[in-house]
């Protein structure tokens, strides 16, 4: 793509989007205006709005005062206040509780008309004083106190708690006086006093504060910076009819879309950065008034002291973080744009974009979740996770994380990038007319002129059928056949052959000219592939080994999941077990990924793109439907499958791999339990099934010869599919494969 | 100049299966002349051109353009013609000098030589007066200029107008289409695709009529009226027209059942 490249071109484009967007009143206000003037508002509302919060008097009805005892006393004198020396935070906060005294035959007493009455909140909270109190106190047993309130009342329940936090203090003091009078200090209740000393700086509480707060405000900011112009630049640029004057040009299609992404990244930058501008000066602003105003030394002093304004170099970490957070979104938002054909259409899009986007940042804030290698993976958990982790300070942490964030954001929005590009580079996306869309005749259509092959849109709904009829299909089937300990054999297979065979064989029945070949149910070009299936996974299982190891160490599985997994062949003929995970999967999911999905994919990519989709995609059944852990070597096993499907032209190479390679975790565990001595040549742990140094060397040399020798094997995908494969398509080089 | 060949262009529709746009239309064009494309709304005009100017790709079929095939080399394609047509609107949000300078700068123009070329351009349309009018401002007329400007900014060979003087008043439909017979002129080869025959009769050397995906016929104008026996090129339009028409009223009568 970076070839095709003229950065003259993309710098004349880009200045003109530019200028676009600067002359485009709705996108400065968006840009500019709308943050400037947004916060300081906000300030001004949450300020007064304190203020009157603050003010609001609650009630307390207390019923039977004259009970309470005289000394220490509850009320201040005169009877409408709780005693200001029993508030823990300032005396002065007596005077937003006010206390009413009701007679014992007064409607208050009365169960029914109180809860009315509470329910209309003339009052927020009763208390009931028994007759005996005083007299229960003094002879050292404990008197009755009873409150009534509506806790479904935020009032009622904030109340309650100051009143409640009133008389704790109230009753220190009854102890108090009780300890006096048997000669016991008031040591006697504590027999051991805490110390606590935090040493966490002010800088540093408040680091931890703006970590939290700061992902979230780039994320969204740099979102609906990037989206509204991309929507503008693509759909809009359709919709205005100037798209198709700028395709006419001798601009190429990478030149437009990285000059549009360009435009998109300066506007959710500005914005970002604007919001943040004014966000840190509106805080800053917010801050000095409150400390200045509460300078009596109060408890909420020392609230707003503890989050200060972040520090210079800090602001320049959010401002470096905040171009991959920025250039994802963009790139993201483009794409999409590309695709809508209007800026209606592109609206749409925007909540899909929010909902998948905040729960990867809100992920940041789950407790435990930390800087780890999957989660550098996951597109904004890493990048805000390396961005908490630096705002934090902890540099040492962050570091070694930089490039296994930003690369795989880089990568993310590479594709997203091509997958634009692409886009433009299909009419269909440029001219699809507003054509009237029924689902009935479209359904009709597909069945009535069935297709050489599956088309991308088919493939995908393949696998989102897959996915539901897991979420949806898979309970039921446990339901019906019934478990014991939670996985039985039957379920397993059936699962399998419902939930991922099922769909894609009857997509092809109903969607393809001629379903077996589509499938790849033919006999492959060359023969030798079927026993290259049945070595591979032989010759590999050691390297493999080491990923699962290395998945173990990082993202150990839970104990109990660990245990389902054991629990299913335990107590299981060894045939079954084989049958169970090696032969019925190694069937259903070869006919799925490697059958429908790949033949899909293929029709729009190159084989190794779609070979890397649809591995991908296997990964991510793995992981919604098994355990996450699974992901990585799914996803490699998935391209080694998908190199032999395209290169023998024929499922069935995969499926034999894929049975060996299922059963040999089966059989190496049962030889290893039986025969330690003898599995002990191999393994250098029996237990956990880890081999000998001197076997992995030798796998890794066998490997790279078999992999050398299939190399030269005759591969369909160069005879059969040069005819229909477009100029730029490549062969699958060695280097996927090695991995 | 230009060379068009058994151009085929199906869409699939989701009632009605595959349509035909465009079926099997051939024609040739030279430096120095003015092709007419003479067809109804839906005849495939836009089509056939949206091939040449490759923003859409040929079912079967190929086109040739100054010598670069329109499939295999888009870019040198796309730097050799100007294309114009009512899809190719302007930008509201830039001045009539600035549109002009984009679409030269993307052609790869130098600063100086483009402004030289734009001086020239501005002066022999006279455009002068709303140079620095932002396009949204523009009336009909003088967005029609800047168009124009707009598609022979780079000086291609080969010129292609799609309908350029629909939606216009006769004042400035007549301004446009002297401007196209002086670039002819100029040795420009140039298609000029149209529903009105006085257009055609007044500026074209060769005329093709297209109506329903398919040439009905194709030559100059009074070749076309000897051959058919017409007194008119209006009349021979119509009679080529419900030929056309009563031959695909037979067809499906003939099946009936096909989808």
């Amino acid at each position: 793509m970076f070839k095709l490249i003229r950065p003259g071109v993309v710098a004349a484009i880009y200045r003109r989007e530019l200028l676009d967007v600067l002359r485009d009143r709705r996108t400065i206000f968006m840009m500019i205006i709308f943050p400037v003037v947004l916060y300081p508002l906000i300030g001004y509302v949450l300020v007064n709005l304190a203020m009157t919060i603050q003010e609001k008097k609650r009630l307390v009805v207390i019923i039977n005062a004259e009970a309470l005892p005289k000394e220490p006393a509850l009320l201040a004198p005169g009877g409408n206040r709780f005693a200001p020396n029993l508030f823990t935070r300032s005396p002065q906060d007596a005077n937003l509780l006010d206390v009413n005294q009701a007679m014992k035959d007064s409607p208050w007493a009365d169960q029914s008309q109180r809860d009315r009455l509470l329910r209309d909140r003339i009052a927020d909270l009763v208390v009931i004083v028994p007759d005996d109190l005083t007299a229960q106190i003094a002879a050292g047993k404990a008197g009755n106190l009873e409150y009534v309130y509506n806790s479904a009342d935020d009032q009622g329940q904030m109340t309650f708690n100051k009143v409640q936090n009133v008389v704790d203090n109230w009753k220190q003091l009854l102890l108090n006086k009780r300890l006096l009078a048997d000669a016991k200090s008031t040591e006697y209740t504590q027999p051991v006093k805490e110390q606590v000393r935090d040493i966490a700086t002010r800088k540093e509480s408040s680091a931890i504060v703006w970590s939290r707060i700061v992902p979230f405000i780039l994320v969204l900011m740099s979102l609906t910076g990037a989206f509204y112009p991309a929507i503008d630049l693509c759909a809009g640029e359709k919709e205005r009819g100037t798209m198709e004057t700028l395709l006419i040009s001798p601009a190429r299609r990478a030149e437009i879309v990285s000059a549009k992404f360009f435009t998109v990244l300066t506007s959710s930058l500005v914005t970002a950065a604007m919001n943040l501008l004014s966000i840190t000066i509106t805080g800053w602003k917010l801050l000095s008034d409150l400390s200045s105003s509460a300078s009596g030394g109060g408890p909420n002093s020392a609230l707003m002291s503890s989050i200060s304004l972040p520090s210079g170099w800090i602001m320049l970490i959010v401002f470096l973080m905040l171009v991959p957070i920025a250039a994802f979104l963009s790139s993201i938002c483009l794409a999409l744009a590309v695709m809508a054909k209007s800026m209606k259409e592109g609206q749409y899009y925007l909540t899909p974009v929010f909902m998948i986007a905040f729960p990867l940042t809100y992920m940041t804030l789950v407790p435990g979740v930390e800087l780890s290698p999957v989660y550098s993976l996951l597109p904004l958990t890493g990048t805000c996770l390396l961005l908490k982790t630096l705002l934090a300070g902890r540099l040492d942490q962050a570091l070694p994380y930089m490039l296994p964030v930003l690369l795989p954001t880089l990568a993310y929005t590479w594709m997203a990038l091509r997958w634009a590009v692409v886009q433009f580079e299909s009419e269909s996306v440029l001219f699809r007319e507003a054509e009237r869309f029924d689902l009935k005749s479209w359904v009709v259509w597909n069945i009535r002129n069935k297709a050489e092959k599956p088309s991308a849109d088919q493939a995908t709904l393949g696998f989102v059928l897959m996915l539901l009829a897991g979420w949806f299909i898979a309970p039921l089937i446990a339901q019906i056949v019934g478990t014991v300990d939670g996985v039985s054999t039957v379920t397993v297979i059936l699962t399998q052959i419902i939930v991922i065979g099922l769909p894609s064989f009857i997509l092809a029945l109903l969607l393809c000219r001629n379903p077996l070949k589509v499938l790849g149910l033919n006999s492959p070009n060359d023969k030798r592939y079927l026993w290259l299936g049945l070595i591979l996974p032989l010759v590999l299982h050691p390297s493999v080994s080491i990923v699962y190891q290395l998945v173990e160490t990082y993202m150990p599985m839970a104990e109990p999941i660990k245990k389902l997994f054991g629990g299913l062949l335990v107590d299981t003929p060894i045939l079954l077990s084989v049958v169970t995970v090696a032969i019925v999967p190694g069937f259903c999911e070869e006919l799925a990924f490697r059958g429908w999905v790949l033949a899909g994919f293929r029709s729009a990519n190159r084989p190794t793109t779609a070979i890397l989709i649809s591995s991908v995609l296997f990964g991510v059944m793995h992981v919604l439907l098994s355990a996450y852990q699974q992901f990585f070597h799914a996803t490699l096993l998935g391209i080694v499958l998908g190199i032999l499907a395209v290169r023998s032209g024929s499922l069935w190479p995969g499926v034999v791999m894929h049975i060996t390679n299922n059963a040999l975790t089966v059989l190496l565990g049962a030889w290893a339990a039986n025969s330690p001595t003898s599995a002990g040549l191999l393994f250098s742990d029996t237990k956990s099934l880890v081999y000998h140094r001197f076997v992995l060397v030798l796998s890794a040399v066998l490997a790279f010869v078999l992999i050398r020798w299939t190399l030269k094997l005759p591969s369909a995908e160069n005879s059969a599919n040069s005819a229909d494969q477009s100029a730029d398509s490549r062969p699958i080089s060695g280097g996927v494969l090695a991995q | 100049m230009i060379q068009v060949n058994e151009l085929v262009k199906t869409f699939d529709d989701y009632k009605r299966g595959p349509v035909a746009a465009v079926n099997g239309v051939s024609f040739e064009c030279r430096p120095g002349e003015i092709f007419g494309l003479l067809g109804p709304n839906g005849a495939g005009k836009t089509t056939t051109l949206r091939i040449l100017s490759t923003v859409l790709k040929p079912t079967s079929g190929s086109a040739l353009i100054a010598g670069h095939d329109v499939v295999k080399n888009p870019q040198q394609v796309r730097e050799n013609i100007g294309f114009m047509s009512n899809a190719t609107a302007i930008y509201d949000r830039l001045t009539a000098w600035e549109i002009v300078e984009f679409f030269g700068r993307l052609n790869g123009m130098k600063k100086v030589p483009l402004k030289a070329r734009m001086e020239e351009i501005f002066d022999w349309l006279q455009m002068n007066s709303f140079r620095e009018v932002l396009g949204a401002k523009l009336s009909t007329g003088m967005k029609q200029k800047v168009s124009i400007a707009r598609t022979i900014v780079h000086d291609p060979p080969v010129l292609i107008f799609d309908e350029p003087t629909s939606g216009l008043d006769v004042l400035v439909a007549r301004v446009l289409l002297e401007k196209i017979r002086e670039l002819k002129n100029l040795g420009k080869t140039i298609i000029l695709s149209t529903h009105s025959m006085h257009e055609v009769m007044r500026l074209c050397q060769r005329v093709a009529i297209i109506h329903r995906g398919e040439l009905q016929a194709i030559g100059t104008i009074d070749e076309l009226l000897t051959t058919h026996h017409q007194p008119d090129l209006e009349e021979l339009f119509f009679h080529l027209v419900d030929q056309a028409d009563a031959r695909a009223a037979e067809a499906e009568a003939t099946q009936p059942c096909s989808n």
